[in-house]
């Protein structure tokens, strides 16, 4: 059974927000969802890290399947562990057998996104962009988001309350598995499944808001936007597309994550807050450089918008229609001064929403895609030679960031009660 | 090309009679990195798996020792197959008719030279070629001082995303990072926090201190 998320999700047009199921969902590549999870196991440990990955995403995926069955006609418990990895294969994560009864049982996933996908671009030829090598030691499974999920789907298919079961990935392909393995038992705790959907969102939201070159994004997300509808995962449930590996997940899941890593900072290591912050927001730069420059050097970005010309405004532009595109919020550009600044502003991201509707104030100044992104498409717009064409690899990454002269600050956001939110990037 | 086949290909490239080279994890019968001159008459992934699998049933045939060093001679082109670590496999293409004595010389070149670029049990991206860290001893309630600043020039030397090795230390010590900008103020017992956290980020099993 294929799931089409275009045809079943609800699109937030005014504020470029896409919704499964009643949850937020946004696409990512591969490398940024390595880098958060680096991020988080660096936070709170790697045992601590994958524990608090799999409930963020046990509670994310919660939210979405219930709120998926719900909206879809009465089902059967198998018919309902059928939605579910449908779902989780149409969103690039990977194939889940779910051998599950109301108490739980073994599941078998191939291909999972972050344990398959930690091998994937080595070894193949003509791949010019493809995902940079896992730099994290592997000492243990990987698939958090895949286990949380399968007890989600465990316990929608059984109407049992979420945090009933949880699951536990026990064998990954990371180790060297032929195929990694999630174990469903009996859970531990209650969980409270909190997440936006997009009833909050629009009621949470400001009114939306444009900015400079309206007319020049607006065609562009729409070639996206019609070109990304249509792809879902393949046989394996995996998404290769711009030149590396591409997947949606419930914005609650990184939100959920995020926060529960920042309390763990603030209570156990404070003097670390820090680098913790400085780190999401190398999350977001680094997202813009290689999933946005990879997007933008991509043969299927050639074929819809056309070979990227260099042209600095061009870059930037092109940026904020794939930001739209993936539903991260309707960024925009408030003022832009090639060389020399950049002002980004949003009504909301998926971060920010969240942040308001459900972190409260406490994630103040701990937000990372925006202002991260908004650093490196400056990298993108200044430091790369888009002709011939370029390759955006690690060591270009590093050396651009070596020799940034860019520094960013967080102005605005609607996490902290402002009306947008607004970042301003400049030369040190 | 990810950064790994590109230097294979620096390694390969030279060599004017390969005309490509596959390293295969062994664990998986699967291609790990690929050079190819030109085309082959198969994908080097389909190749590969072909490989492997001829590799895995000659070496059953053999008592079940570990993948073989095979040669396989065509009019066409002269294929090697050649264990090179316990996990890696490495398949070396000649053109047809390159004398023997220069494909084992190109075979032990490759094989010996190939180093951080086979298969590896974890998927740390080690420090090529990098040298145990020099570091002071230091006095148990004393400061870590020369040791200290070595070891984090060792990590910025070595880190896969080097300009956020600092902030990964700081955020999995606790540390501050201005603590960290003056690592001749470390006491014992922050290097040895800084010192577990480099062993960490560069996926080494030991720190030799």
């Amino acid at each position: 059974m294929k799931f089409d998320i275009a045809s079943t999700g609800e699109h937030l047009a005014e504020h470029s927000m896409d919704f499964l199921g009643g949850s937020q969902i946004v696409a990512h590549r591969y490398h940024f969802n390595r880098l958060w999870d680096q991020t988080m196991d660096d936070a709170l440990g790697v045992e601590r890290g994958i524990e608090v990955r799999t409930r963020a995403a046990h509670k994310a995926a919660y939210k979405l399947l219930s709120g998926l069955v719900d909206r879809l006609p009465p089902s059967t418990p198998a018919e309902r562990l059928g939605i579910a990895s449908s779902v989780f294969a149409a969103m690039g994560q990977g194939k889940l057998e779910l051998a599950v009864g109301r108490s739980g049982g073994l599941v078998r996933g191939d291909f999972l996104h972050y344990g398959w996908g930690r091998g994937w671009g080595r070894g193949r030829r003509g791949d010019s962009i493809g995902e940079p090598r896992s730099t994290t030691r592997c000492s243990g499974p990987t698939d958090a988001f895949g286990a949380g999920f399968a007890a989600a789907a465990t316990e929608v298919a059984y109407d049992l309350d979420p945090g009933m079961l949880r699951g536990d990935e026990h064998r990954c392909v990371a180790e060297g598995g032929e195929a990694c393995g999630i174990r469903v038992g009996r859970g531990v705790e209650s969980l409270l499944p909190q997440g936006v959907g997009p009833d909050t969102a629009a009621d949470g939201l400001p009114p939306a808001f444009g900015g400079l070159h309206e007319g020049r994004i607006a065609p562009i997300v729409a070639v996206l936007r019609d070109f990304l509808g249509g792809v879902r995962g393949d046989d394996r449930g995996v998404i290769e597309a711009f030149g590396g590996l591409v997947t949606r997940h419930p914005a609650d899941y990184y939100n959920h994550v995020a926060t529960d890593a920042l309390h763990a900072v603030e209570r156990d290591k404070p003097r670390a807050l820090e680098a913790f912050s400085a780190l999401l927001i190398e999350a977001g730069r680094s997202c813009a450089f290689h999933t946005f420059g990879g997007v933008l050097a991509s043969a299927e970005w050639k074929t819809m918008v056309g070979a990227p010309s260099g042209d600095p405004w061009e870059t930037v532009l092109g940026c904020l229609a794939l930001a739209r595109a993936f539903g991260f919020g309707k960024w925009s550009v408030q003022a832009y001064e090639p060389e020399r600044t950049l002002v980004l502003t949003s009504p909301g991201t998926y971060e920010t929403l969240f942040g308001k509707l459900i972190g409260a104030d406490s994630r103040r100044g701990r937000l990372g895609i925006l202002p991260g992104a908004g650093v490196g498409i400056m990298l993108l717009a200044h430091g790369v030679q888009w002709r011939p064409r370029p390759e955006l690899d690690g060591s270009l990454y590093s050396t651009l960031v070596r020799s940034s002269p860019w520094v960013v600050e967080e102005t605005r956001s609607i996490a902290w009660g402002d009306s947008m939110d607004r970042v301003v990037v400049t030369r040190r | 090309m990810t950064d790994l086949n590109l230097e294979l290909e620096a390694l390969v490239s030279p060599l004017q009679s390969v005309q490509a080279c596959l390293v295969i994890d062994t664990r998986v019968g699967e291609l790990h990195l690929a050079y190819v001159r030109g085309t082959m008459s198969l994908e080097p992934e389909e190749a590969a798996r072909r490989l492997a699998a001829a590799n895995r049933s000659q070496a059953d045939a053999f008592s079940g020792q570990d993948a073989l060093r095979c040669t396989i001679e065509r009019a066409s082109e002269i294929v090697v197959l050649e264990p090179a670590s316990p996990l890696g496999l490495v398949a070396l293409f000649f053109e047809g008719g390159t004398p023997l004595g220069l494909v084992r010389m190109h075979v032990a070149r490759v094989v010996s030279e190939l180093g951080d670029l086979l298969p590896r049990r974890d998927v740390v991206v080690p420090p090529s070629g990098a040298p145990e860290p020099a570091l002071t001893s230091r006095s148990a309630e004393g400061t870590a001082s020369r040791s200290g600043r070595k070891l984090l020039d060792y990590l910025g030397a070595h880190a896969p995303d080097t300009h956020a090795a600092l902030l990964r230390v700081s955020l999995q010590t606790g540390l501050p990072l201005s603590r960290l900008e003056s690592p001749d103020e470390l006491t014992s017992q922050e290097f040895e926090q800084v010192a577990q956290s480099v062993q960490r980020i560069l996926g080494l099993e030991t720190l030799t201190l």
